[in-house]
């Protein structure tokens, strides 16, 4: 570790105003002829010829009608019938293998959900890839709350495909070989995430946030290290603990029968028997961290700047001011920060402010790539903005408060308008322990938010002065940028040059 | 221009996904093409046509806008595209660029409109997902509005065909240069990847086929002037050389009615261009490149120009790309990276209108030499004499699938709609599912053997060497006939 205003100064290996020369001159404009002049009028079709729209009717009402059915051996079965194109989206959400659970690693229980979808015991023997091999896309995603199984397809094949995925499920077959060669992929893909300025950021940033215990740290080199260890043995004991049907809710949203669905889920899943192994989740922690950001030197044509700060969870109060916030931060291209460092001062080529809100926790990311030489002015002009938006120094206009409201309904409003969508926002009020209506009550507290809220809403979690900053750049920007911004502790560190396995 | 949502990094092993970024998102878009005949009905008359075996309904207006429309039952939103039919294959030798530099100025006003206000303008309506990108064959505007927000969206795509020009200055076009630039650079097209591809292209098309110009130059983009924009496009901007379409909740009649408003008006402002449409000589025999980059890993990527979207062979090559590497006996996956030679390798066929590509890329164990990999790759292709009937059905099902899974983003699908097919093909989702019922194990193999020779490709081998010039250094072009 070294500390900023001890970095060597002839270490000016990627000059920032020289590498943007050099690529510009790269290649010279070989073979260029002239090209035909416009002609006059340069517009033929005159202004008022186009007349403008009238006034727009209201929205069509949207909303979710779903219904709860509970198995006898505590099974959970949502129904969502709508139409659907003849689709239906099945989801089944297994809160017994939540990835924060203390019994086991976060590398572990995901390596046994992909070994999970690796291959199967059936009456035909064991059959490689048998979901794929059956017809039915099906992904397993490992959430902090739970294990996901999702897969839209024909809904007219919906019987044969409950009992797919639960024979999927249950009677995985871990093969040793095959266990070892997804390991060397799974090492792999990190030690490519780890090599790119985005990944290192995802690995470096939730430590300023959280403490080492916390769940949410988990930093990719973690994940290195513990996929090393792990054995094939480790993935059969952590399978063994993950059925429980007490903790298991099947969505069913598309063109299908509820009467029949609940019939079939009943038929297929009824025979599990209960198993409780209810997960011990880990406890959340502050962070420890003794500075407030953290510098990767890494020679980038383009520095990547990122902030990481708190941010309400799905089922707070706060929760729908921060849908409209991050939308007025960084949205989209009309964003309070896209109009000023893309299309005013144009720094960068444009920057993405997201919320992501669990059931444990949210968090505000803002995260870019900059000019190089206008790292000082793309930090401030950053930091000065989060102050603004959490009512110092102006607050939020009016304006950009409708924009970002309406897109903050319609974005909700959106996921409604799909099979895999309306069974995204069931999932989610599941995980939280919310009523499944729970987007239209946050779609009629959007339509409620004032200004106000939503200035006491960041002012209540962003901290403009303490929010933790990543930087991956060449060690030209350490030097000669990141000197001049008042950051406070700021660690940088100095990787060795090439990342080996 | 790409959205400035926050994306996710690429991974190591995506040097083809990157060298032929604008040929990926095509093959993204370019989903499929079906032997089958369109699906639409046509229509020039006054009388809406009613939509054959559920497919869209398809006409023209006066002015010569294409118009296809594929309304769905109980959807909320509806996507609209408006694909202009000129790309970075159509920009003259030294203005590589051009075609890009427009599509952001699409963005930058009207004499109506300030700076980005059609930004502000569909985000103030809730549109989801807006934004353009520029491909080598077409340049396509999209977005996702709320039904009761289609007119004002239809009224923005027509207002800013007909009146772009009239509010272009010298500050929007620099200011757009500028975030071309930084695009450029934060997505590596100056670098060596564009390098690359440069050299890469030239190789397979020769150095006057449209798509031997694709590749983006910072220097070009510079020298830019704003005659040069004005007359791409008067010449590529306009209703004659464009298609809407429509995907989703909305009321047909009454969108047709809007539709005739809004577009029925406009004029083209300068001459018809005729372009330049050839399709590319076949190869006369091998070209090596081998190149440093900046990478940590070396690699080598076999090229082969193959049939078009659409044309015979095409669909089959989707299906070899799958079997290649896809599987417990993949050739390619058995014989590289389960033998130990390689990291990973991927096999794909990136569809355009005029030729695809067919792609091989293999990442070297760290001590491994790339020219082990280019013959442990050869000898696996040849080794090839057919596939299970329960692989092909697997890769069969697997596309299909993929067809499944798009069939809820109307936006994907109007995007495709909108995409020159062949023989005026329609990438419907049924065609698209239909494209791969007639591809059997016997087609995948007489594929293989007539599109992919092992002596007529360019073999391309990136060389890591994390200290070269950003660009890197191309060390040999040669050769082998």
């Amino acid at each position: 570790m070294v500390t900023l205003n001890k970095l060597p100064t002839a270490a000016r290996l990627f000059a920032s105003a020289a590498t943007l020369i050099a690529c510009a001159t790269l290649t010279a404009c070989a073979g260029r002829a002239g090209l035909p002049p416009p002609r006059a009028p340069l517009a033929a079709t005159p202004r008022d010829a186009i007349p403008r729209p009238p006034r727009p009717p209201a929205d069509a009402p949207i909303a979710i009608d779903a219904r709860v059915h509970r198995l006898d051996n505590g099974l959970t079965v949502v129904v969502s019938p709508r139409p659907a194109e003849g689709l239906a989206t099945v989801v089944l959400v297994d809160q017994a293998a939540a990835g924060r659970d203390l019994r086991s690693t976060r590398a572990v229980t995901e390596l046994t959900a992909f070994a999970m979808l690796d291959a199967t015991r059936t009456d035909a023997g064991v059959v490689p890839d048998y979901a794929r091999h059956e017809g039915y896309d099906l992904r397993l995603g490992l959430r902090a709350r739970a294990l996901v199984a999702t897969a839209t397809f024909a809904a007219d094949r919906l019987d044969p495909f409950l009992a797919v995925l639960d024979a999927t499920v249950r009677q995985p077959v871990f093969r040793d070989e095959r266990i070892a060669r997804l390991l060397e992929r799974r090492v792999e893909t990190v030690a490519g995430e780890l090599a790119t300025a985005e990944g290192i950021l995802d690995d470096r940033l939730p430590g300023l946030l959280y403490g080492e215990a916390d769940p949410r740290h988990a930093p990719l080199r973690r994940s290195f290290t513990e996929l090393q260890r792990i054995t094939p043995r480790d993935l059969r004991i952590r399978h063994a603990e993950l059925l429980d049907p007490a903790a298991c809710t099947l969505v069913v949203v598309g063109e299908v029968d509820e009467a029949r669905v609940v019939a079939r889920a009943a038929e297929v899943f009824g025979a599990w028997a209960p198993h409780p192994s209810p997960p011990q989740l880990a406890p959340a922690q502050p962070a420890e961290a003794p500075v407030r950001g953290v510098g990767v030197v890494r020679p980038l044509l383009r520095p990547w700047i990122g902030v990481l700060e708190r941010a309400p969870p799905s089922g707070h109060a706060d929760h729908p001011a921060f849908l409209v916030l991050s939308e007025i931060l960084g949205g989209m291209f009309s964003s309070r920060l896209n109009l000023l460092v893309r299309e005013s001062e144009t720094l960068s080529y444009g920057l993405g402010a997201t919320y992501e809100a669990s059931p444990d926790g949210g968090e505000l990311r803002v995260v870019t790539a900059v000019d190089p030489t206008q790292v000082a002015r793309f930090v401030g002009t950053l930091l000065g903005e989060l102050a603004r938006v959490s009512g110092a120094g102006g607050g939020l206009e009016a304006r950009e408060l409708t924009i970002a409201r309406t897109r903050a309904r319609q974005l909700l409003r959106a996921r409604l308008d799909s099979t895999a969508g309306v069974a995204g926002a069931i999932v989610e009020s599941v995980l939280a322990g919310l009523p499944l209506d729970h987007v239209e009550r946050v779609l009629a507290r959007l339509d409620r938010l004032t200004k106000a809220d939503i200035e006491a809403a960041a002012a209540r979690w962003i901290r403009p002065d303490r929010a933790p900053i990543g930087v991956v750049a060449s060690r030209e920007v350490f030097e000669s940028q990141l000197t001049r911004v008042p950051l406070g502790p700021f660690q940088v560190i100095v990787p060795p040059p090439r990342v080996r396995r | 221009m790409t959205t400035a949502l926050r994306t996710r990094a690429v991974p190591a092993l995506s040097f083809a996904a990157v060298v032929v970024r604008a040929l990926v998102i095509r093959a993204l878009a370019f989903a499929a093409l079906g032997l089958a005949a369109p699906a639409a009905a046509q229509s020039s008359g006054s009388a809406l046509a009613a939509p054959a075996a559920d497919g869209p309904i398809q006409y023209r207006l006066e002015n010569g806008l294409e118009v296809i429309l594929r309304p769905l039952e109980g959807r909320h939103f509806t996507a609209l595209g408006v694909s202009y039919h000129v790309g970075s294959s159509d920009q003259p030798e030294g203005y590589r660029g051009l075609a890009h530099l427009t599509e952001h100025l699409m963005f930058s006003g009207t004499d109506e409109l300030g700076p980005g206000e059609p930004h502000t303008v569909l985000e103030a309506m809730g549109a989801l997902t807006h934004n353009a990108t520029t491909h080598a064959d077409q340049t396509v505007y999209f977005e996702t509005v709320p039904n009761a927000r289609l007119e004002d969206a239809l009224w923005l795509e027509a207002h800013r065909m007909a009146r772009m020009l009239a509010g272009l200055d010298r500050a929007r076009l620099e200011r757009q240069r500028r975030v071309v630039l930084h695009e450029g650079v934060q997505n590596g097209h100056y670098g060596w990847r564009g390098r690359a591809r440069e050299v890469t292209d030239a190789l397979v098309y020769g150095d006057d086929h449209p798509y031997a110009r694709t590749a983006e130059r910072a220097a070009d983009v510079n020298a830019i002037s704003l005659d040069n924009v004005r007359w791409f496009f008067q010449t590529y901007y306009a209703p004659d050389n464009a298609t809407l379409v429509l995907v989703g909740g909305f009321d047909p009649t009454r969108a047709r009615a809007a539709i005739e408003r809004y577009f029925g008006p406009i004029r083209r402002s300068g001459p018809r261009r005729e372009r330049p449409r050839a399709r590319p000589r076949p190869l006369p025999g091998q070209a090596t490149v081998r190149m440093e980059v900046q990478t940590t890993r070396d690699f080598v990527s076999f090229v082969w120009p193959t049939p078009a979207w659409g044309a015979e062979g095409d669909a089959a090559l989707d299906i070899l790309g799958s079997l290649l590497v896809t599987g417990d006996d993949a050739p390619l996956q058995v014989g590289l990276v389960d033998s130990g030679l390689a990291l990973g390798i991927e096999a794909h066929q990136a569809s355009r209108e005029l030729a695809s590509e067919f792609r091989i890329t293999a990442l070297a164990v760290p001590g491994r030499r790339p020219e082990e990999l280019a013959g442990a790759i050869d000898q696996a292709l040849a080794g090839i004499t057919g596939f299970s009937e329960a692989s092909i059905e697997d890769a069969r099902a697997q596309w299909a699938r993929r067809e499944e899974n798009a069939q809820e983003g109307i936006l994907s699908r109007a995007t495709l709609l909108g995409i020159r097919g062949a023989d005026g093909y329609l990438g419907t989702v049924e065609n698209e599912r239909a494209r791969y019922a007639g591809v059997d194990s016997r087609s995948v193999v007489d594929a293989l053997r007539r599109y992919l020779p092992l002596d007529r490709r360019v073999v391309f081998y990136g060389l890591a060497n994390p200290s070269v010039d950003a660009g890197g250094r191309v060390l040999e072009t040669r050769w082998s006939r």
